[in-house]
Formats: structure tokens, sequence, C-alpha cells
């Protein structure tokens, strides 16, 4: 009887490692092979465990892990301090390992063989625990333990094949030498060639940045270039940044911002979902107006978590007593979360990662990060916008109304890096400026963009002083306040300087 | 030559499990009787040992000397150079 093949378009099945559905368009292909490729350490193991160990507690999908390289006792020491516990999942049938790991003294080989008892292993745990899914890691360590590359390959190919009509999905790895080189060391890209995922951890301006790109994916959809990722305590973490969807609706309702002479400037305050930046330079006065932000959104009973890169925990809750705001009670009440880090103290994924984690746990309303600019510092560019990108993205999906301030590289303003990449993203930007008139120091405040809303144009002088920043009368007679150097119109100075300010 | 364990581990009844039993049989009576005695086990029917010995190639031929294990992989079908090895 003639065999009668039934071609059906591949399916795919969710992997629940995060971001990579997003980023494969639905995850992997059911019942096929996927290669992962990487130098050594890019994360191929952690990916194919991660995998394995979702399938498992997530979709009920009991697996095998084959492995070529550590020992099995190394793999599950490596992920229990991710509380993943590998040991108890073998204890309650839903995984299997198959040590392949290199013997203490190379194996003689003597004649021809094959990989019939790899086979043999596999069949029978198949059976026994029903598997599902399949992880080999890595490949190229049998190609170092068995001398006939040309068995390898052919049993290799032979493995997929039988894997393909048991309908199991699998992840195999393999490394390769150079970032951006060939793909594999052994080519086997060639045979198994439907799936390619290729995880990278490159050098960018000094910084190690991860990254993984899906290479292929025959006969599917998915996202193409390289996406971030993150190793934390949740393992691996993919963001496809720059394709959040922003779906969100847009919100009329506004909220204050924690100054009066603001919310007028603003007419009314700013949108419950919108991003407030706040440009100015140092001691201009954007800390005392997120620490204001913050004290209106305590006031009203609203959660809100301030993300302090500058300054430390201490000289915050001081700050504010100076202005008669109880910091410390509020977070008491559970109305306030102060979280102080070093720029420095991590990579830019690992920051975004911890601050959506924040996020997700606190439930904020509002979030005041200061200063998004001393992230420029430890970054990249390219890394830097990213993260720009990623935050902005997350806070509007969870509509958290943000106040992020930006230092200014001069006193007199200019334009800094951070502005250049966030100010197309953000909604509402204030500027704090200092202003030369006359041989005095001045500060002027202006509104120079509010999306969606009508505002202020006018360049207003404000001062600091032991109430706060007061924000008085619009300047007069004086141009390029806020876009260049200051200068006063032609009116004789006497007049100049009593109409200055005038009513 | 101390007296040790000789398994060779087959998968099924192939050109290859054909071989490896031609050879260790060869290999055994070039020997005093009974010094070397090769028992054959085919995984097919007994997984367990597959995973016990941890074992990937086949034919595999486990020499079980009192503190250690050796493994062969192959058809063995150099009979001398097996016998050098088993010294």
């Amino acid at each position: 009887m003639k065999k009668s093949t039934i071609i059906e378009a591949p399916v795919k099945v969710e992997t629940a490692i995060e971001g990579f559905d997003y980023l494969t368009l639905g995850g992997l292909t059911k019942g096929r092979n996927t290669l992962v490729v990487g130098t050594s350490g890019s994360g191929k193991t952690l990916l194919g465990v991660q995998y394995i160990y979702k399938a498992i507690t997530e979709f009920n999908q009991s697996g095998i892990f084959i492995t070529f390289e550590e020992r099995p006792e190394d793999i599950m020491r490596n992920v229990f301090k991710l509380n993943w516990d590998l040991n108890q999942l073998v204890s309650e049938n839903q995984l299997r390992f198959i040590d392949g790991s290199p013997e203490p003294h190379q194996q003689e080989e003597i004649g021809s063989y094959d990989l019939s008892g790899l086979f043999v292993q596999i069949e029978h745990f198949i059976k026994e625990i029903d598997a599902k899914v399949l992880v080999i890691d890595s490949i190229g360590s049998l190609f170092t333990q068995f001398k006939n590359q040309g068995v390898i390959r052919s049993e290799i190919f032979r493995i997929i094949n039988f894997l393909r009509d048991l309908g199991i999905t699998s992840i195999m790895t393999a490394e390769r030498l150079d970032e951006y080189g060939p793909i594999t060391r052994f080519g086997i890209e060639e045979f198994v060639s439907d799936n390619v995922i290729v995880l990278r951890n490159v050098l960018d301006d000094e910084k190690c940045r991860r990254t993984i790109q899906i290479l292929k994916m025959r006969g599917n959809k998915h996202l193409q270039g390289e996406f971030p990722f993150t190793i934390s305590d949740e393992g691996i973490s993919i963001f496809p940044l720059a394709s959040i969807e922003l779906k969100q609706e847009s919100s009329l309702d506004k909220v204050g911002t924690g100054n009066e002479e603001l919310d007028k400037m603003t007419h009314g305050g700013i949108f419950r979902d919108s991003i407030l930046l706040v440009s100015g330079p140092t001691g201009g006065g954007k800390t005392l107006m997120g620490t204001m932000f913050a004290a209106e959104s305590c006031g009203r009973g609203e959660k809100v978590l301030i993300l302090a890169y500058e300054e430390s925990r201490e000289q915050l809750l001081r700050n504010a007593q100076s202005w008669g705001l109880e910091f410390k009670q509020w977070e008491k009440e559970g109305l306030l979360k102060i979280i102080c880090k070093y720029p420095e103290s991590m990579g830019l994924e690992d920051h975004l990662l911890s601050i959506r984690n924040a996020i997700q746990e606190f439930e904020p309303k509002r979030l005041i990060m200061d200063s998004v600019s001393a992230m420029e510092r430890v970054a990249s560019v390219k890394n830097f916008r990213e993260f720009v990108i990623g935050l902005t993205s997350f806070v509007k999906q969870e509509r958290i109304c943000s106040l992020l301030t930006s230092t200014t590289p001069q006193l007199s303003g200019g334009e800094s890096v951070t502005e250049a990449h966030i100010s197309t993203i953000t909604d509402v930007i204030v500027l704090l400026r200092y202003v030369e008139l006359h041989g005095f120091l001045r500060r002027g405040i202006a509104v120079i963009k509010m999306r969606g809303s009508q505002h202020e144009k006018q360049v207003r002088e404000f001062e600091i002083d032991h109430t706060g920043l007061n924000i008085g009368k619009p300047f007069k007679n004086v141009e390029n306040i806020i876009l260049g150097t200051a200068s006063s119109t032609s009116i004789p100075e006497k007049d100049s300087l009593g109409d200055m300010f005038s009513k | 030559m101390k007296k040790n364990k000789y398994i060779l581990f087959i998968t099924g009844d192939t050109e290859l499990s054909q071989t490896a039993k031609d050879s260790v049989r060869k290999i055994s009576n070039s020997y005093e009787k009974g010094l070397v005695d090769i028992e054959v086990i085919d995984l097919i029917e007994h997984p367990q040992f597959a995973i016990e010995y941890g074992i990937i190639a086949t034919p595999i031929l486990i020499v079980m000397k009192p503190h250690t294990i050796e493994k062969i992989v192959g058809s063995l079908t150099d009979i001398e150079k097996v016998k050098r090895l088993l010294k």
C-alpha cells in the first residue's frame, strides 16, 4: 500500500520564554528541530534548559535533555539558583537526562559504529515519560568525542528525522567561533537548516551585549534583526523593544504635576498615560519637580515608584523632609517606594528588567526616574536608545504616568543624547534653564511640547526656596531665553528692568 | 592476565552487530578457554543497560576491571588492536 503524505503548514508552539514567542511570532515550530548557535558563554545551554523547564512547568509537556557537554548534575546545579528544581521534575517523571558528557579519557574506536545506543535511550525515555520536547546540548561536543565525523553528521541527520517522525519539538545547540563568522563550526546547519537561531555576546563600546536573532524559520514568519536579551534570576528574557505595540487607549484624564502654576501652564496637568520629560542643567530643579510630582501622587493615595540614579535614599528623604514632605510616612503606608541604584551596577538590559519587575510587583500609578541621562554613561548610544524605548513603551503599556528627568550637558541647556532619543517618545517636555540677564543668573521654565493638549507658550521665571519651586511671571522683552543666548530687545534698560516681569 | 568481565553491547540484528559479534568470538577464541568470556547484550531488548552505562555509540565493548571500566567503541574489526588494549 502506498503511504500517503499529508502536507501540513508548520504550526508553532509557545515556549513561555519571555519575549521569545513574540520574536518568533508564536514560538518554536511544532514537531521540528531548531538549531541554536552561539559562541561559548552565549547562553545556549540556558536557553535549552529554560525551554524544557517551561515546557514541563507551563505546558505540562514532558521532556528529554541530552547533554554532550556538561554533566547532568552540573546543569541541575547551575539552574537551581534560578529556583528551577530539575531534580524534582525527574522524580515526577516529567524530565529525563541522557548523559553523553565526555568520559574522563578518550574512548578507543576500533572499526565502525553508529549512535544507536543514543537512539535506544531516547526511545526508551519517550515511551517512559511520554516526552513531547527534547533538547540536545551541544552537537559540537559530539564531534570532539567521536573521531568519525561522517558518522556523526549522518547520525545527527537521523536523529532529527526520527524526532520529526514522532512529532517531537526539539532544540539542538551548536557552537561557533566568531560572533559574525560561519554559522557553526561543523557546517551542520546545512542539513538541519529549517530553523536557525543565533545567540551573541558581543562587546559593544566596552559593554557586553547579548542579542538573539532568528536567522530563519522555514515556512513561518518571524521578526528580523538582533534583539537584546538578558540573563537574570528568571533566566533568559528577550526584549523585542522596537516592536512593542502602543495599543493602549489614550486617556483624557489629567493628573496634577505637583505644582499649581505648572498645572496652569499645561492647562490642567498632564494626561494620565503620558510621559513627562523634565530637562535641565545640574541643580536646575529637576529632582525637586520629581519630588513634588511624587508628593502629589501620594497626596491622592496613588502609589508612586521613584527610581533614583543620582542621589542616595538618605539624600532624597532628607531633601523631601526639608520641603515638608513626609516620604518616610508614605513609604510606611506603602504609597511610596524608592529604589536607588548606581547606573554602573548592571547592564541596561538588567536595569530594564529590574525596573519592570519592580513595577509589576509594586503596581505604581506613577513613576519617577531621576535621571534617565545617568544611564547614558553606562551604555553605547544604540544600547541606550533601546533602553529608553523599552522603558517608555513598557510604562505606556502599563499606563503609568511617568516623569523622567534629563540633565543637560551645559548650564544654559544644550541637547543631550537622552533628549535626542527620548523627545519623540515623550508626550510633554518641560525645560528648566538658567538665564543670564543683566548680570543676574535667573531661572526660566517653559513647556515646549504637549501632545494632545494646549499649553502655555511663554517662558516663565521661577525660583526655588524653602517652599519649593515657585513659578512666577513670564519673561518679557527678552528673546532666545531657552533656545539660545538670552538678549533683551531694544528697549531702554531703565524700562526693561521695571518692565521685565510686568503684570 | 587477570580475569575481567567483558560485555559487548549491540543494538538489534544489524550488520554492525553481526560484525562485532564475529570479532568478539574471534578474540575469545584466541585466548585460553574461559579467560576472556565476552557476554553479548542487545540494548534494544535491555535498554536499561544503555542508561546505566551511558551508552551513546554502538557496538561497544565494556571491560569491567576491579576499579575501572574501559570502553572500546566500534565493530572491533582490528582484532590485534583490541587484544593490545585488553592487556
